[in-house]
């Protein structure tokens, strides 16, 4: 990945980003979903996380890593969100609408669904972000590591007292 | 590690939370468009469009490609102008972006080429100012209109400039004033603030149909002027004596302009027609930030103004509420009375720099 960068043009540029939007735009909206519980602002926010990371395609940057840098430029993102809305609860976030995501879905997945958004909620931002890397997207705690910047082995400790705190909330 | 399970259990319904294939196709949409807007930057021919502000850096001055400028206008006008660099329609700064930064920049465009690209640029800015204003759920009402009424006329300064500029820099502004009209469309077609009779003036303006056939132009023209002198007229008492008579001097130099013009030959007529234009794009600019204007949507032309209506959402902190600029002062810079202002004299000598330079050109 070294200085290719130099030769890249719009359209390699175009194809590398419409590459991570196919891979990972269902992942960035799953986990804008957890962050804001709310459909129309979850795709809102995605949007602007692939703006954001088209900033630094189209600054001719290499990106090594497509999924850490758009998981990072979503948690950004939802830090800024968090502090906007500091006054509104929970309730005010779901009460904005938890619209059904799939038409087809039935009401027992959506149920679940809100009801696992809404336990993930009562946990730490950053709590969060790994249990839905782990338990959600499937990843392996090294590459959550990668992605947060921090060591496997923090990822796992961290892992397990999410765990925890989660069986907690719901009193498992 | 049974809990670990209960967990799993728990959690895996989310991995079938997916973005309806709508908003998949909405998002690829938007993100193919503002993709091709903010192109790479490689080289020169990037740099209209790199010199576009993007919305998650409102504040930082994006036009650093004319730092000269920029220091004039510090040196004139200190911090505010470079602080209303990032404003948007709405904010009380907007004013001191509109008619103190955008004149100082254009004092310095010389060249007929380097009046395209501004205008081009100008033109960037309006629909970045739409689209930070859409982001923020603040374009709606009265804004809207400003909105529209401001891409609607700058879209006309930006072609009439790009037509008097050379065959190559004519031709790569047009095609970038097509990408960001196109760009604005866009945007209106899922604004329904941004619909209605506006847009609807902006789809038929002349860009639609290529250029202005030179009869047509100066038929339009005349037309506009008048049509903006009697604006002008009828509503002279409720303007500010300063704003009127700055707005009233550049409508004579039009008018007298859109004369002239009968007398050349097509090349001539046009450069001339171009001056025109855009004096009374500057006033219509300078109109649309004082009260609601009514456009005529077949033509885009504004034939009257409402005063009643504020279209700039500002608190006015006195109270009244009702947009009607009582303060001169308050009139000339459309802010609060008793907030900032240092610039209103400055706003006065830049707008009456251009119409001087304007009425040399004669």
């Amino acid at each position: 990945m070294v200085e290719t960068s130099r030769f890249m043009n719009q359209s390699t540029q175009e194809k590398v980003f419409q590459d991570s939007f196919a891979l990972y735009s269902d992942a960035i909206f799953r986990f804008c979903m957890v962050k804001v519980s709310n459909v129309e602002l979850a795709e809102d926010m995605t949007q602007e996380v692939f703006m954001r990371y088209w900033g630094y395609l189209r600054n001719d940057k290499t990106i090594d890593n497509p999924r850490a840098l758009l998981y990072t430029i979503a948690s950004n993102l939802a830090k800024d969100w968090y502090k906007k809305k500091k006054s509104d609860s929970l309730d005010d976030k779901i009460a904005l609408g938890y619209e059904p995501i799939e038409k087809s879905a039935g009401a027992d997945m959506l149920a679940q669904q809100r009801e696992a958004i809404e336990a993930l909620s009562e946990l730490e931002e950053r709590d969060q972000e790994v249990m839905i890397m782990r338990f959600v997207e499937g990843l392996e705690p090294k590459d959550i590591a990668v992605i947060l910047g921090e060591s496997a082995n923090a990822i796992s400790v961290r892992l397990n007292r999410a765990t925890k705190r989660l069986q907690t909330v719901l009193h498992i | 590690m049974n809990h670990d399970i209960d967990t799993t259990k728990y959690l895996s319904p989310l991995k079938d939370l997916k973005l309806s294939e709508e908003a998949k196709v909405r998002l690829q949409n938007t993100l193919a468009e503002y993709t091709a807007f903010h192109s790479v930057r490689v080289d020169e021919s990037n740099r209209l469009i790199e010199e576009v502000s993007t919305r998650s850096s409102l504040f930082s001055l994006k036009f650093a490609a004319m730092p000269f400028v920029i220091v004039c206008a510090l040196l004139i006008t200190g911090g505010t102008s470079f602080a209303a660099q990032g404003a948007v329609p709405g904010d009380f700064l907007y004013p001191i972006k509109i008619t103190v930064n955008e004149n100082v920049r254009a004092a310095f465009a010389v060249s007929n080429d380097s009046e395209a690209k501004l205008q081009a640029n100008l033109l960037a800015e309006r629909v970045e100012e739409a689209e930070t204003l859409q982001f923020e759920g603040r374009l709606n009402g009265e804004v809207s209109q400003t909105v529209a009424a401001n891409i609607a006329s700058q879209t006309k300064v930006a072609t009439a400039a790009a037509e008097s500029s050379s065959v190559v820099v004519a031709a790569e502004t047009k095609v970038k004033i097509e990408v960001i009209r196109n760009r604005f469309l866009a945007m209106a077609d899922v604004d329904t603030g941004l619909t209605g009779d506006v847009s609807t003036a902006i789809v038929a303006s002349d860009l639609a149909t290529g250029l202005y056939d030179i009869t047509a132009y100066k038929a339009d023209m005349k037309a506009r002027v008048k049509s903006l002198t009697n604006v002008m007229e009828k509503n002279q008492t409720k303007l500010a004596a300063g704003v009127y008579m700055n707005l009233n001097l550049k409508l004579q130099s039009a008018t007298k302009l859109s004369a002239v013009a009968d007398a050349q030959v097509e090349t001539e007529a046009r450069a001339t027609l171009d001056e025109a234009s855009a004096l009374a794009g500057e006033v219509e600019a300078k109109l649309s930030t004082l009260g609601q204007v009514e456009i005529d949507p077949d033509t885009g032309i504004i034939t009257d103004i409402d005063f009643s209506i504020d279209p700039m959402i500002i608190d006015r902190g006195d109270g009244s509420g009702n947009g009607i600029p009582t303060d001169p002062r308050a009139a000339q810079s459309g802010m609060g009375a008793g907030e900032i202002q240092i610039d209103v004299p400055v706003n006065i000598d830049a707008g009456a720099a251009v119409t001087g330079e304007a009425t040399l050109g004669l």
